[in-house]
């Protein structure tokens, strides 16, 4: 306390010569793996700046350390020009610095309130519910958004936790707010309106980091950009306002990215592989009811499915995987009825590749080889039955590793190690391989970095060209537009008519799921 | 100053598994012994009762090896169900189960003679299958916790032996509540060294068959698969339902055929007193071995000569039969002390005095 009152002061003297936060040549690594090399990183007050770069470039690791998540193996750290050192979030968070994670610190079955009250009433020194409750509405006036004290946190939409997420920080006491990747989990409405309201905070007074890997984020809305290249700050601070999307991807991948796309290789198109008449299943809890779709995937095209996430695609994959019941409809294989269970309609050849990876897909606890040999051990064809090696099995793994450049990995290392990129490729590795007609991928490069996005894409061209059916389910357009043969629109658990794809563009796309309301 | 900050590990070495293992029990020993020390008895008592009768001693390795044969048994039952993630706290009541199954099948004169041994034996593991099956089956259609359902399903079985007992299938000749005896054919054999009979090897051949199983097979990786991420295991085409079923009445077997070994090779006819004191040492066991069907055996026979030091603790020192019991819950809370340390790394750290 005794600090408080020079601090104030010198604040106000020099409020535009001392930045908010300076970490000078931080360094970290975890085991023998180094995350962070040196990276420095400088924050004023009033400003929305953008922290920019690949996936495990150590942008997450270096706002971990501000804090007070992981503490640094050498560099120093400056907050208000006090020089400072966090063991702990709580450290952290009494200096006012606060982070929204990723994945959300939120208590599922407790209300709004109690969230809140939970993780802030000691700090605001709230005594009654009242008091936090006073606090929460009159900080909802102040941004602008208002929710229900009342509900049930996880039965609120994505975006609404989110703002719960910020409202707790701030009610904490935060002036600097984190935000770790903030629109990953939004649409394309719900990203703009959370983007605005990092500006009002930070027009506030607050300082607002996004960590990002998105270009938009940082030239439609931030004020400086800092960005890092594989532990080290190769941007440091930068006005947003002179950059471009090729300065700043060059400056996060190291070498200019191919803008242009290889033109599709023609070829022959094969009859309907993949035909789904009038299907309709009903919804589960908080999810969306399939009503009446229709849609045949001919072998060798790509087949887009445009849509904003939760509009029933999830239950289509579902349904098409075999693991969600229906209530009417057909799906047919290659003219034929599909079987009824998983494991026969991967014999029959579906593969797919899931939106959330480890929750669907890939097995998170088993080593790699596990992973990768486990689609060999089902059903009736399966290659090992009563006798399953494990030099068979890591054979199989170092096989896909290397066919499928798989960083950091090894075959008995469990998957949960991998990166988002790596462990998307090791999915594509599992479900190409083997005798593969049908392929329905879900999100495929949703999270991943320019190169990780390049190398799943050119994997999706290269299976049509051998003439698999593949239904590419997305809500990123630009990916739609540019990979596949013929467009749909999904929404509220109907399809729109297939077009061509030169028939349709962005407004068109808009209109078609106007008309499916 | 330093102070602990406990991290998650990402990935821990097998040297470490092992490491972390051995040093629980180590630790768990130690204390027992300590706490036996409290309770009057000498060094030298000690490790006269603990290793000298029990291991060297034919009488008390007699009595461990015989009391082992059930309890490997047990422990495999909850180490297969583990496999797929199913607590199975009812080896008591599929032990039951089996042991009322293989009595019956000798009391109505079911089979020929000659093979009633082994018609005996494959009814254990039908009605030990059938009670923990019936569990995984309501889990799998109606959601039902299996911790709930196949506890309390120790208790239908008790009360139905007690039942049978008390009534159809009390011994006629003098009216006390126990079957009539098994005539010789219907018994395993004793092999020759004190009690232990036939059933060890039923015992052994049900450990190699798990490991190979778990392990070998492929139904192993599918089990691991439905453990480690049910939803994505289904997708890919795992059945996982049928898994868990498969997985959880092998189990239920398992303890059948524990009832079978005890009414067949023990007591020679069912009596009121086969399936107690089974569900705790069945989990301590497993848990001790980590699930691994070999370790099973292993984990089994220290117990066993857990209960046999037990009892001449009792016999020559009056210690009260809670007394092994008390120090199988400090070996189990040794070894997942040494759990948490393989799961989370502690650090001291040096903090600065000040951060300002």
């Amino acid at each position: 306390m005794e600090h408080e009152l020079p601090r104030v002061q010198r604040e106000r003297l020099d409020e535009i010569i001392v930045p908010a936060v300076r970490l000078s040549g931080v360094e970290k690594s975890f085991g023998s793996r180094p995350a962070l090399l040196g990276a420095n990183f400088a924050l004023e007050w009033g400003e929305v700046h953008a922290l920019l770069g690949e996936n495990g470039a150590g942008k997450s690791t270096l706002m971990n350390v501000l804090a007070g998540f992981y503490t640094a193996d050498a560099g120093t750290l400056e907050v208000d020009g006090h020089a400072a050192r966090f063991e702990t979030p709580a450290a952290a968070a009494a200096a006012g610095i606060g982070m929204v994670h990723q994945h959300f610190k939120l208590v599922g079955p407790l209300s709004v309130l109690e969230n809140i009250r939970l993780a802030c009433a000691r700090r605001a020194g709230w005594k009654s519910k009242a008091e936090a409750l006073a606090a929460m509405q009159k900080l909802g006036g102040e941004l602008g958004f208002h929710l229900n004290p009342q509900a049930r946190v996880d039965e609120m939409a994505v975006s609404d936790q989110q703002k719960l997420e910020i409202m707790k920080v701030l009610l904490a006491g935060a002036r600097i707010l984190i935000l770790d990747e903030p629109t990953a989990v939004l649409t394309e409405e719900e990203a703009r309106a959370a983007l605005g309201l990092a500006r009002t905070l930070a027009r506030g007074g607050r300082v607002v980091v996004l960590i990002t890997h998105k270009l938009r984020d940082v030239l439609g809305f931030s004020d400086r950009v800092t960005v890092m290249r594989a532990g080290r700050t190769v941007i440091d601070a930068a006005p947003a306002a002179g950059m471009t999307a090729a300065s700043l991807s060059e400056a996060m991948v190291g070498v200019t990215t191919q803008a242009t796309v290889a033109p599709r290789t023609p070829h022959k198109l094969k009859p309907d592989m993949l035909c789904v008449m009038a299907l309709s299943a009903p919804a589960s809890a908080h999810g969306v009811a399939l009503r009446d779709i229709s849609l045949n995937v001919r072998g060798g095209e790509i087949f887009g499915l445009a849509g904003i996430g939760g509009n029933g695609q999830a239950e289509l994959v579902e349904a098409l995987i075999g693991i969600r019941p229906l209530s009417g409809g057909n799906i047919l294989f290659d003219g034929v009825d599909a079987p009824p269970t998983p494991e026969a309609r991967r014999e029959a050849g579906l593969r797919y590749i899931p939106a959330n990876r480890m929750g669907m897909g890939l097995f998170g606890e088993l080593s790699l080889a596990v992973n990768i040999a486990l689609p060999r051990l089902l059903g009736r064809q399966a290659e090992r039955k009563w006798l399953v090696r494990r030099g068979w099995m890591n054979q199989l793994a170092r096989d896909a590793i290397g066919d499928y450049e798989v960083a950091g990995a090894a075959p008995e290392l469990p998957v949960r190690l991998l990166s988002g990129g790596n462990a998307q490729k090791l999915m594509l590795a599992r479900e190409f391989a083997g005798d593969m007609s049908v392929l329905v991928a879900h999100s495929p490069t949703r999270g991943l970095d320019i190169r990780a996005v390049q190398a799943v894409q050119a994997r999706l061209r290269a299976a049509a060209e051998g003439g698999v059916a593949v239904l590419l389910i997305s809500e990123d357009l630009d990916e739609i537009m540019e990979l596949s043969d013929r467009v749909a629109v999904m929404s509220h658990g109907r399809i729109s008519p297939a077009e061509p794809v030169e028939q349709v563009d962005r407004a068109r796309i808009g209109r078609l799921m106007l008309e499916l309301h | 100053m330093r102070k602990p900050i406990v991290s998650p590990r990402l990935a821990a070495s097998p040297r470490l598994a092992a490491f972390t293992l051995l040093g629980g029990l180590g630790a768990g020993l130690l204390i027992s012994a300590l706490f036996l020390l409290t309770q009057g008895l000498g060094l030298s008592d000690l490790a006269s009762q603990f290793l000298g009768y029990t291991f060297t001693d034919p009488e008390g390795l007699d009595q461990t090896l015989t009391r082992a044969i059930p309890l490997i048994l047990v422990g495999l039952s909850v180490a297969v169900c583990l496999r797929v993630k199913f607590w199975n706290i009812g080896v008591e009541g599929q032990l039951w189960a089996g042991a009322m199954a293989a009595t019956a099948m000798p009391l109505y004169h079911i089979g020929p003679e000659p093979l009633h041994l082994w018609i005996m034996c494959v009814a254990a593991m039908l009605g030990g299958g059938v009670w923990c099956g019936v569990c995984a089956l309501a889990r799998l259609r109606l959601r039902a916790n299996e911790v709930v359902t196949t506890l309390l399903m120790n208790y239908v079985a008790y009360m139905l032996a007690q039942q049978l007992l008390y009534g159809a299938w009390r011994n006629p000749e003098d009216s006390f509540p126990v079957s009539r005896s098994f005539s010789p054919d219907e018994c395993l054999a004793l092999l020759g060294f004190g009690h232990v009979h036939a059933g060890i090897f039923f015992a052994l051949g049900a450990a190699l068959f798990c490991w190979w199983l778990c392990s070998l097979s492929r139904v192993g990786y599918m089990a691991r698969a439905v453990a480690a991420n049910p939803l994505a295991a289904r997708a890919v085409g795992v059945p996982a339902g049928a898994v868990v079923l498969l997985m959880a009445t092998l189990g239920g077997a398992l303890s059948g055929l524990a009832g079978f070994t005890i009414v067949s090779g023990e007591e020679h006819k069912l009596t009121q007193f086969i399936g107690n004191d089974f569900i705790f040492p069945s989990i301590v066991i497993a848990y001790l071995a980590r699930t691994s069907p070999l370790g099973v055996v292993v984990a089994a026979v220290a117990v066993a000569a857990l209960y046999t030091a037990g009892d001449s603790l009792k016999a020559f020192y009056q210690l009260p039969g809670a007394t092994v019991l008390t120090i199988q819950a400090i070996l189990l809370l040794c070894v997942c002390c040494g759990e948490f340390l393989l799961r989370y790394r502690v650090d001291w750290v040096k903090t600065a005095k000040a951060a300002a």
